[in-house]
């Protein structure tokens, strides 16, 4: 009879220790799932802006800076209390490009995997697990606005003629990939002007200032080139002032880049008036002359990924040649 | 009769074992459940911070090149950033944001931006609740991101 009482009882304590146990299992199984989700956030968030970092480099021939900085990035932000770089042990980063044509701006992914420590889980057999997560960046949507310091500063007119002898073709004919050249004399024998964008000065100094910090060559503090957006009005000068800066140092500066951004106006780009941009069209220069007196540059026309906005999409006539020339921003797209 | 008055002595027994037995384990219960709730609530509360973080990083980085002086300038990161970014329960007040720290020299040029959770402080609700320890005070989650200049 005692025993079986006791029987009883031992059974009691063996169910509510069974229902603790469980309890406990189930608690450290909550603890631990939202320490995977967590530390799955904070990879996701490194990963995200390395790829963002590296994505303005993609249209470089050479990945080796776009691939730098989206490590350095990444590098940068912390999961799990330790950097997202692959200095850490159990933290592996890898980086992929793709190139850019002339019709692509190319895309970067960046993927992160971390071998995390359970809290809990350990207890029950299972000490670790990885977590893997990637971003990809590239060009998405026709830029609208461009940040300061970015814009060479000569405008194209989208469909002026320049009457320099023979057959021209106006930009709004030409297709990426196409060469174009620009002409920027002080006469009808123009498409495209040098701007001083918003500033008043349109003198050799600014122009030298203004191209070198195009070129990434210097960078002032405010910029000399303002941010320019679809909609901006700016200043067309008659070039004398860019053609003397241009001549004498910046020929190598500007063969050696990948492209240089320019901003669109529409019709024959007026003198010292002020004009509306409707886009943007980047230009990989290839040759700049003074033929028969009218100086010229020549390049190809290519949609690489930049810094900036993209808003609404360009409206009006020369939309879908805005959206077709256009080059787009750097954006997560996957 | 004698059989189903001893049955029902045992039940009686193990009836009484049983509840002595969860009055002892009941609090272990409720204690493990909350520890359990609190530490999760936690968790979501620094991914949420990561998520706050990471976007106010972002933003800050695409407005620099608009404006400069941002760098420098609490008030203008308060009014193009920082107060635009409310997470109910969590992000409630732009004082939970460090200053922007920019780093130009660096290549790239970074930017990093701090966000902090204090139970309690700026209309949050107080965490942990209860916190029958005041364990509150001590509490504060914080989780920091580093964006390259836009």
């Amino acid at each position: 009879m005692r025993n079986s009482r006791s029987k009883t009882g031992q059974l009691s304590v063996l169910v509510l220790v069974l229902l603790v146990a469980a309890l406990i299992a189930m608690g450290s199984l909550g603890v631990d799932i939202a320490h995977i989700v967590c530390t799955t956030e904070e990879l996701q968030t490194a990963v995200d802006a390395g790829a963002l970092a590296g994505g303005p480099h993609l249209y470089e021939p050479d990945k080796t800076q776009a691939i730098a900085e989206a490590l350095s990035i990444t590098a940068g932000n912390n999961a799990d209390g330790s950097r997202v770089s692959n200095a850490v042990a159990g933290t592996t980063v890898t980086v992929i490009t793709t190139n850019a044509t002339t019709n692509s701006a190319g895309t970067i992914t960046v993927s992160a995997e971390k071998r995390i420590t359970h809290l809990f889980a350990k207890i029950f057999g299972r000490r670790t697990d990885v977590v893997y997560v990637s971003a990809t960046a590239g060009g998405s949507g026709e830029v609208t606005q461009i940040p300061s310091g970015s814009a060479f500063p000569i405008a194209i007119s989208i469909d002026a003629i320049p009457d320099v002898g023979g057959s021209q073709t106006p930009l709004l004919a030409c297709q990426p990939g196409q060469l174009f050249t620009l002409y920027f004399g002080n006469k009808k024998d123009k498409n495209a002007a040098f701007t001083s964008f918003t500033s008043g000065s349109s003198n050799v100094p600014y122009f030298n200032a203004a191209m070198s910090e195009a070129l990434g060559l210097t960078h002032s503090n405010p910029a000399v080139i303002p941010s320019v957006s679809v909609g901006s009005v700016i200043n067309l000068n008659n070039g004398e002032g860019g053609y003397q800066a241009m001549s004498h140092d910046f020929y190598a500066n500007i063969m050696a880049k990948p492209y240089i951004l320019l901003p669109l106006i529409q019709g024959q780009p007026p003198f010292n008036q002020s004009s509306t941009v409707i886009g943007f069209v980047a230009l990989k220069i290839t040759g700049i002359s003074k033929d028969k007196g009218v100086p010229s540059m020549s390049g190809i026309i290519v949609k690489p990924a930049v810094l900036g906005r993209s808003g609404d999409s360009p409206t009006g006539a020369y939309s879908p040649v805005i959206k077709k020339l256009s080059p787009s921003t750097v954006r997560l797209i996957r | 009769m004698r059989e189903w008055r001893r049955h029902r002595k045992q039940a009686a027994q193990s009836l009484a074992e049983g509840a002595a037995v969860m009055a002892l384990m009941l609090p272990l219960f409720i204690v493990i459940i909350f520890v359990g709730g609190e530490v999760v609530q936690a968790y979501l509360i620094k991914n949420v911070l990561t998520q706050a973080a990471s976007k106010a990083a972002r933003d800050m980085s695409i407005d620099y090149w608009q404006d400069k002086s941002i760098a420098n300038n609490r008030q203008l990161q308060n009014a193009l950033v920082f107060d635009r970014i409310r997470i109910t329960g969590v992000v409630a007040d732009s004082r939970q944001f460090n200053d922007a720290t920019f780093d130009t020299a660096a290549v790239p040029p970074t930017v990093s931006v701090t966000v902090t959770y204090s139970g309690g402080l700026y209309g949050l609700i107080p965490f942990p609740q209860p916190d029958p320890l005041g364990l509150g005070a001590y509490f504060r989650l914080s989780s920091s991101t580093i964006h390259a200049l836009e």
